[in-house]
């Protein structure tokens, strides 16, 4: 892997050199983005936000990429060796080229060498993707081909060596990933399903991952007993399998989608050798002014990394992904409670009603009103002990546990009843947005630490003014009640708007509800923004507090932070 | 047709990479150690003194291996008991053939030869506390010597007691060993049992030479708990390690007079050696 990095680089360079001098132009494209994050820390004792010994950290990177025809060369530095507190907390730290490859695509065939990202289906059996904000960024080092012999059908192949931070040693490393998906979708090979308003795709997939097996594990049994699970015993290669559908008529949807993984011992899920299995249903229907969806999801044993020992509170070296289907939202007083997707044990459902109340109605106005209702629940699955895993008091090195399908497990995990409100007025200058949630979140099993379960309801109120085209004023008061946790919170925001340029706003986040009254503390902020073209710099000063992060049922954890942030990005 | 052709080989050559292994239980054996019943006498910390291990890849095809054993015996005289050898015939020069009838090599020196890619080199060579030395295992004969003296500068970490109970009759062997962490070491300890025999008479190649009665030393004979033994899991009390093998040595073909065990403790991560001990039987 090593020879190939240069060579890469050599070439990449030597295309851009080259096409640099025409620009834009029959030798070709050059696009990217740059950015920098970057924060000055202040310690505070009560909101637990720690001295940084370098006072300043900072996320960079940079990307670069040469089109031409079917070609494309790309490459990203990033420098992260004095990163974010978050990101160090996460591991993510050091600097290289962390994205470099080849690819050449045309009608019939895509190829590329380097690193990638690629997704199968909903991700079940592979999803290699990054997400800046939560420091993932697991690409594939290999090769991949995909194929589109006739309209309609879809082959992949990949083959790689997952990115584990910035552990550049790839020739170390005894695990790889190689996959394969295929999907036909009937609506494009046949024209008159999709005229007559038919969506018919079915879709599978089968990734399995090498992993060498050379030490010894040792259990310790009841009676200080030592149990050893030899290395023969520990599965080196691991697949998973999945099937797809997606159908559609008009306004009706429903999409499916079963994966199955076969005995994989891991640190995840204790070193059991249980198969795993997730499930996928939803179906929605929409029509003018009134849409439904529910979704029913069952996830169990489906924690799947390139390397056995990799810890569950870490995302490193996810091969796949199962996604969280509750609604994602994305009010302040809530982002702690956010429900984070259980690979390894969760079974529910999630419906959602919107309805528009017409237009000119006595009680929709002038404009109508957008009311949405949202229902969620999750538990984990159930579980019974197989006989070992009883006698030995723990499921380390046994089949571990039986669960039937569509039973739920004892354990709720997450629980939301929501409904919003949407309104424009005057001429549509003026918006009002209210929101009502009860949430019921399982910190305990959910965050890892033993609470009781936390219930709060959280009001939200948002008024946009439009005062002309170009300024703009937006005020937001949230509150959470709350009796477990940290209690109630208050928030608010004023923000003005100077389109395009222009962003002020203020904010504060006040723990007054805390049970400890030194805690009743105010997390303020104050920024601005400034944009012109595909530039943006900000500024903000405050305070952040401890908790966690989630995008997409996935979670890191965030350190509390105090000071002055300055980010700047920029596109090509 | 071409581009039908193109994807079956495109799927044959993917699917070749894509495969399962499907395991079967029982998964947990349990460990096969034995009750500790005989008394150790205490240690002074202060007179535990670092030991260091010496692996010696040879074989008896092999016509620069005497060069090694040579070397090795003067080692032995230089550094007396801080130095513990075991012989490993492994190779192709370990391999049967004519005069050369008695096979040396076991199934743990062949796993020992693979995993410390003694090919890089070939026979002679050594692996020293089964560490690195010069970002390589196996070491040529000129670099055993600064490999050991590196090794001894390192503190001692733990002392291993080692009490072996042969039965003359019944030709059963026990080893006890007993395992006391120093300088508050904490990493996680393994421990592995091996036997090897002095003094076997048998053919060796010595350069242009072929000697029938040469004398092989401190051969690897086998091992009581597998190539890489066993973790020490659950300390006493006192928070020292008891592990306690047995040997049913009835069909063995062995000088027992000239058996000796080799107790290797090391890191169970690494590995790497940190204390060894040699008892006869």
């Amino acid at each position: 892997m090593r020879r190939i990095f240069p060579i890469l680089t050599a070439l990449l360079i030597t295309v851009l050199c080259s096409s640099t001098a025409w620009g834009q132009s029959k030798w070709g494209h050059i696009s990217g983005d740059f950015g920098f994050n970057g924060m000055y820390y202040i310690p505070d004792s009560i909101i637990g936000a720690k001295e940084v010994k370098e006072k300043v950290r900072a996320n960079t990177w940079l990307n670069l990429n040469y089109t031409n025809s079917g070609f494309t060369a790309g490459l990203r530095y990033e420098f992260y060796s004095f990163p974010l507190i978050d990101f160090e907390d996460i591991g993510y730290k050091g600097q290289g080229l962390t994205h470099y490859f080849l690819d050449y695509k045309n009608d019939f065939i895509q190829v590329t060498a380097g690193t990638f990202y690629e997704q199968f289906g909903n991700g079940f059996t592979l999803r290699a993707y990054e997400d800046r904000q939560l420091g993932i960024d697991n690409s594939l080092l290999g090769a991949r081909i995909k194929v589109t012999p006739y309209k309609g059908i879809t082959l992949k192949g990949v083959w790689g060596i997952e990115r584990k931070n910035f552990d550049f040693e790839y020739t170390k490393r005894h695990d790889y990933v190689r996959g394969l998906d295929a999907e036909l979708s009937f609506s494009d090979m046949i024209g008159k399903l999709s005229e007559k308003g038919f969506v018919l795709s079915v879709g599978g997939s089968f990734v399995s991952k090498y992993e060498k097996s050379e030490k010894d594990m040792y259990i310790t049994l009841p009676d200080n007993q030592t149990g050893i699970l030899s290395a023969d015993k520990i599965p080196q290669n691991i697949a998973t399998w999945a099937a797809r559908l997606n159908f559609g008529y008009k306004g009706f949807r429903l999409e499916s989608e079963f994966a199955h993984k076969i005995n994989d011992p891991n640190n995840t899920n204790s070193y059991i050798y249980k198969n795993g299995n997730s499930f996928l249903l939803t179906a929605s229907y929409s029509m003018k002014g009134f849409g439904v969806e529910a979704s029913f999801i069952r996830s169990d044993n489906m924690d799947f990394r390139s390397q056995r020992d990799i810890s569950a509170s870490t995302s490193l070296l996810s091969i796949n992904y199962i996604p969280a289907v509750n609604r994602q939202y994305t009010y302040a007083l809530l982002a702690n409670y956010t429900y984070a997707s259980q690979p390894n044990g969760q079974i529910g459902v999630q419906a959602q009603v919107n309805y528009k109340i017409p237009k000119g109605s006595k009680l929709g106005g002038k404009y109508g009103i957008d009311i949405t209702a949202n229902y969620a629940r999750f538990h984990n699955v159930e579980q019974k002990l197989v006989p070992d895993a009883e006698a030995n008091g723990l499921m380390n090195g046994t089949d571990g546990y039986t669960s039937r399908f569509f039973a739920f497990g004892n354990d709720l995990l997450y629980q939301d009843i929501g409904i919003e409100f949407s309104h424009r007025f005057n001429n549509k200058n003026w918006k009002l947005d209210l929101a009502y949630n009860f949430i019921t979140y399982n910190l305990t099993i959910l965050q890892g630490h033993p609470s009781p379960m936390f219930k709060g309801h959280n009001v939200m109120g948002k008024v946009t003014y439009k005062i002309n085209t170009k300024h703009a004023l937006k005020l937001e008061v949230h509150h959470l009640y709350a009796k477990e946790d940290d209690g109630s919170w208050l928030y608010g925001l004023l923000e003005y708007s100077i389109a395009p340029h222009w962003f002020i706003s203020v904010a504060d986040q006040w723990n007054y509800g805390n049970a400890d009254k030194i805690h009743r503390t105010h997390y303020y902020n104050i920024a601005a923004a400034f944009v012109i073209k595909t530039t943006r710099i900000s500024l903000n000063f405050g305070k952040t507090k401890e908790g966690i992060l989630c995008i997409g049922g996935v979670c890191r954890s965030v350190p509390a932070s105090y000071g002055l942030g300055l980010t700047v990005t920029t596109s090509f | 047709m071409k581009k039908i052709n193109l994807i079956v080989t495109l799927a044959i050559l993917l699917c070749a990479f894509v495969s399962c292994d499907k395991i079967e239980g029982p998964y947990i054996t349990p460990d096969e150690s034995v009750e500790t019943n005989v008394e150790f006498p205490d240690i002074d910390p202060a007179t535990v003194f670092r030991k260091v291990l010496i692996e010696e890849y040879t074989g008896h095809r092999c016509t620069n291996c005497p060069d090694g054993h040579r070397e090795l015996a003067s080692l032995h005289e230089r550094y007396g008991d801080s130095l513990v050898a075991i012989g490993i015939h492994a190779g192709s020069f370990a391999m049967t053939s004519g005069i050369f009838s008695t096979d040396f090599r076991t199934e743990e020196g062949n796993t020992l030869y693979e995993d410390f890619t003694i090919n890089q080199i070939g026979t002679p060579a050594a692996v020293v506390n089964r560490k690195q030395h010069g970002n390589v295992y196996p070491l040529s004969i000129p670099a055993w010597q600064p490999a050991i003296e590196e090794e001894l500068t390192h503190d001692c970490v733990a002392a291993v007691q080692l009490i072996n109970v042969f039965d003359a009759s019944s030709q059963k062997l026990t080893a006890h060993t007993k395992t006391t962490r120093l300088n508050g070491d904490t990493s996680d300890l393994q421990i592995a049992l091996y036997i090897i025999e002095d003094g076997i008479v048998a053919p060796q190649k010595d350069g242009e030479e072929t000697i029938p009665e040469y004398v092989h030393n401190h051969v690897l004979r086998g091992s009581l708990n597998g190539v890489y033994g066993t973790q020490l899991t659950t300390p006493e009390e006192d928070g020292t390690y008891l592990k306690s093998y047995e040997l049913d040595c009835s069909a063995k073909s062995w000088n027992f007079s000239n058996c000796s065990v080799v107790a290797i403790l090391m890191d169970a991560e690494t590995h790497e050696v940190l204390q060894v001990e040699q008892a006869k039987f």
